[in-house]
């Protein structure tokens, strides 16, 4: 109590320096915690969309690249043990130029339903006949900012027009998905994408009991050898994978700049010295152990980082989740092809602010307590002289 | 090699601690052979300086290790998603052959930290640096331990391969596989059960007689751990065929298993700075001992006696 | 009985550096319990680092310094803190107050790290300000204060915790002469109260006072005269 007191009243008659220490480590933490916030949303974003995913994909790849398959496969398949149902599916990406946006292209059956519930809801009250798309909200303003009211002209690959009715809306849990994605019918994606009407792009398949489908993928797999089987669980980790490592190299990046950060506070902190050193030594020949020395510059350091890294965080939330993070996002759009705006929805994960004290916390100390711990053993007569 | 964040921390903050820790060793040698209070010449003075700045480096490097093995485990946890058949670190720590010795030697290592930092703080209360030589011969000694868990992590983690698929702690601690480890895991659960509160209780009891009370100790160490695997997780899980000693540090169990494991760490550890203490002649009560020991075998006796009263049935 | 003894101490700045400075040669001393001491000689003789020395403000190259009993010049950090928190008033030379803080706060500093209670040490220092007459300007900041005022301070800071010694390194050379001779006559008085009190300096007005011992300091000897 009297040491806090004390550090109290020492950190006010350095309040300058103190303030400025402050403004850097908030800045610091803002920084940091920004960018781990971005990835971490986009990537619960990602994951929210893997977990609506069926178990298993199969594509056909010839020569390394996909190609579509005949829809002949889709019954033998269906056919063996441990599968509850089999998909096939119609899409692929469409590049729209003038936004610069590559969309989503789906086909589904409308008469069927579709494996996915926001799909359904999204076509259940659709009764329009001929060429028509129901497309996720984020899809419609880019259209519309486009002037495309109520249609949209589709250039199939033989450079025809295709003139499609904008028949509904649809919004999604995922924002990612709202952004890109068109519905079509079937007839319409496999004429946009110039498909004969046997051609399917890929199939999806949900097993009964998730822990085979393992196995299940290696029957696939031997029935069909050209095909490509993903499990979710490939995709999970892969997606993963990506992840982690992006944050990874920007975290190497961030030690580094943080080690350079640390230089500058150490050279800075002990070339403060003599008036510093000064003031340790005078403590000391009054009876003060080097122990209490410490305990007072802690207390002063811990004030500063504390209420730094409490603004740091807060700061960084608003910016991120309110301000929607502008500039910063950018330097993460680039691994999503996906150029269409998406929401960056808070989320808080313990063990990121954990992982962040934990860096911050021992090259604060290491900038300030070294430095006055050096100045603390010095024999006190040598730091009066 | 894979990149994941708390994997950089975790070589980082060890790398970083082991330069500082290696300064010490090399100033601990010195002192460990030339140290004499009883000389007033330059060198003893020299060394009477570094002795202090040596040792309150090793004090706080040393502290700081014991607390960043429980960030290793949580590390080893959270890679469990991400390597493909672990559900919790035992799947991982098993996913190549660095693993188990790895998380051997820094038990190990936190034992000798900790006894260490015993020795180190009953020579802080001496005038006359009783202990310095002997605190520094035994940090000289246990430097090569500090390397070897060094180079053994940067194996281990080097050694991860994200496309392996490994065993999950279901196979690892199954009773009928055929491995060293399902031999001890035979033993019934109830044996097991009766050996750990007959040790509690002798333990208590012997608490007059330090030596013994600290040997008992470290035996307590190894039936803890199998009573945790064979007796009390399952209660924990409330599954009777999953036994774990690491599934229980996670979220679905609120992270128990860190408060299990640093109770008993803290309790036999203490029992062992008691048996310090009295080898030194310096003054160390048993009592903390057997308050952290108290409450840990308290903690785990709740999951039992809970479900026992919940559902009327013993699960074993 | 000597409470004061220093065993062939030697003091090297600089050891084995090439700024390396002899301070001190070899110094055997003894000063009895409860006497006056005057160490005299020119500036850069080592008294000032003698006093050091025995404050435990400084360690020697060699040999060894034992106040009341005990080996200071060996002892640990915690050990040797206490040590001039419990037995040693220091009045140095430049006074070495903390400028910023004010006159109480000054003379608490060494009262904060004991284990004492807000309210006792608060009345401790109240005490030692009121004798020194400084207890008028207890709030305000040091820099503020006069040359006089400013070495009141600084011995209601030194004697706060009332110790058995007394070490003043040259106490009156920031001192005009009124303020001086009345600093003469609080140690003497210190001195009537029992207190071992050692003076380094070469003002010839304290040869005016009844001194036990008397050292004259020249290039790192001591010799006793």
């Amino acid at each position: 109590m009297k040491m806090l007191a004390f550090s109290l009243a020492s950190l006010w008659r350095r309040r300058y320096k103190n303030l400025a220490l402050f403004f850097i480590f908030s800045l610091l933490i803002f920084l940091v915690m920004s960018i781990f916030l971005i990835a971490g949303s986009i990537k619960n974003e990602l994951l929210t969309t893997l977990k609506a995913l069926p178990d298993i994909y199969v594509q056909r790849t010839v020569g390394g690249r996909l190609m579509p398959m005949k829809i002949d496969r889709v019954d033998p398949i269906e056919e063996m043990a441990g599968i509850e149902w089999v998909m096939p599916r119609v899409w692929g990406f469409y590049y729209f130029p003038a936004a610069g946006v590559n969309f989503s292209v789906i086909g589904v059956d409308f008469d069927l339903g579709s494996y996915k519930k926001e799909y359904n809801d999204a076509i259940a009250s659709i009764e329009a006949k001929g060429d028509f798309m129901v497309v996720g909200e984020g899809v419609k303003r880019i259209l519309q900012k486009h002037y495309y009211k109520d249609f949209f002209n589709f250039i199939a690959p033989t450079g025809d027009f295709i003139k499609v009715k904008l028949a509904g809306v649809f919004s999604s849990n995922s924002a990612l998905e709202s952004s890109d994605t068109i519905l079509v019918p079937m007839a319409l994606a496999r004429k946009i994408f110039a498909m004969s009407e046997d051609e399917i792009t890929d199939m999806l398949i949900k097993v009964q009991n998730p822990k085979e489908a393992p196995t299940i993928a290696k029957n696939i797999q031997n029935l069909y050898p050209d095909t490509r089987v993903i499990t979710k669980d490939d995709l999970k980790v892969s997606y993963q994978n990506m992840f982690d490592y992006k944050s990874g190299l920007f975290l190497a990046l961030f030690i580094g700049s943080f080690f350079a950060f640390f230089v500058l506070v150490f050279e800075k902190a002990s070339s403060v010295g003599k008036e510093q050193i000064k003031e340790i030594g005078i403590l000391k020949a009054l009876g003060w152990r080097v122990e209490d020395v410490l305990y007072l510059k802690f207390l002063e350091s811990a004030v500063v980082i504390f209420s730094s890294f409490v603004v740091g965080l807060v700061v960084s939330y608003f910016f991120v989740f309110v301000l929607q993070a502008p500039l910063l996002r950018d330097i993460f759009s680039g691994f999503s092809v996906l150029k269409p705006q998406f929401i960056l929805k808070p989320f808080f994960d313990t063990s990121l602010v954990v992982t962040l004290f934990l860096i911050v916390v021992p090259l604060y100390l290491a900038a300030t307590i070294v430095p006055s711990w050096r100045a603390a053993v010095i024999d006190p007569e040598e730091a009066i002289r | 090699m894979y990149i994941l964040p708390e994997v950089l921390i975790n070589l980082f903050l060890d790398s970083l601690l082991n330069i500082f820790l290696f300064i010490a060793w090399i100033a601990g040698i010195r002192i460990a052979l030339f140290f004499d209070f009883n000389s007033d010449t330059p060198y003893q003075y020299a060394l009477l300086r570094q002795s202090y700045l040596a040792s309150t480096i090793a004090k706080f490097a040393l502290t700081f290790k014991i607390f960043l093995l429980f960030y290793l485990i949580y590390t080893l946890d959270k890679l469990s998603n991400l390597i493909p058949g672990a559900m919790c670190a035992a799947g991982v720590v098993s996913a190549n052959g660095y693993g188990v010795w790895l998380l051997s030697v820094k038990i190990v290592n936190i034992y000798l930290f900790a006894s260490w930092l015993a020795l180190h703080s009953f020579d802080m209360q001496r005038k006359d640096y009783a202990f310095t030589k002997k605190k520094f011969a035994f940090f000289v000694a246990i430097f090569p331990l500090v390397v070897a868990a060094w180079v053994l992590e940067f194996l281990f983690f080097n050694g991860l391969d994200v496309s392996k698929i490994v065993s999950c702690c279901g196979v690892l601690f199954a009773p009928l596989s055929h491995s060293a480890l399902a031999l001890v895991l035979q033993i019934d659960p109830k044996i097991v059960a009766a050996l750990f509160y007959l040790l509690f209780v002798a333990i208590v009891l012997s608490w007059r007689r330090v030596y013994l009370f600290a040997f008992l100790h470290i035996v307590f160490i190894f039936v803890a751990l199998l009573g945790i695997i064979v007796f009390f997780s399952p209660y924990i899980y409330e599954l009777p065929t999953h036994r774990c000693p690491f599934c229980l540090l996670q979220k679905e169990y609120y992270y128990i298993g860190y408060l299990i494991y640093a109770l008993l760490f803290l309790g036999t550890f203490s029992a062992i700075k008691a048996a310090i203490a009295k080898a030194l002649r310096e003054e160390f009560s048993v009592k903390m001992a057997l308050v952290f020991d108290i409450v840990f075998v308290a903690v785990l006796s709740y999951y039992p006696l809970v479900y026992y009263m919940k559902n009327g049935v013993w699960l074993l | 009985m000597d409470i004061i003894v220093c065993e062939n101490v030697t003091k090297i700045y600089g050891y084995k550096t090439a700024k390396e400075h002899v301070a001190l040669k070899d110094v055997n001393l003894k000063i009895a319990k409860g006497s006056f001491v005057l160490l005299m000689g020119p500036s850069g003789s080592g008294k000032s680092t003698l006093l050091s020395l025995i404050a435990s403000l400084l360690r020697p190259t060699q040999g060894r310094v034992i106040v009341d009993g005990e080996v200071v010049s060996k002892l640990p950090d915690r050990f040797s803190a206490d040590f001039r928190r419990q037995k040693i008033g220091f009045i140095f030379q430049k006074f070495n107050l903390l400028e910023d803080l004010s006159v109480q706060e000054n003379v608490l500093v060494p009262l904060i790290v004991s284990d004492e209670s807000i309210k006792v040490i608060e009345e401790k220092a109240k005490r030692a300000m009121q004798r020194f007459a400084i207890d008028h300007k207890a709030l305000m900041p040091v820099r503020k204060l006069s040359g006089g005022e400013q070495q009141r301070c600084a011995i209601a800071r030194a004697l706060v915790n009332d110790p058995p010694i007394i070490l003043a390194d040259e106490p009156t050379a920031n001192l005009d002469d009124a303020l001086a001779r009345q600093l003469i006559a609080t140690l003497d008085e210190l001195k009537k109260e029992g207190k071992t009190i050692v003076v380094a300096t070469h003002d010839p007005r304290f040869l005016d006072l009844d001194v036990d011992a008397l050292y004259e300091v020249k290039e790192g000897n001591v010799y006793s005269a």
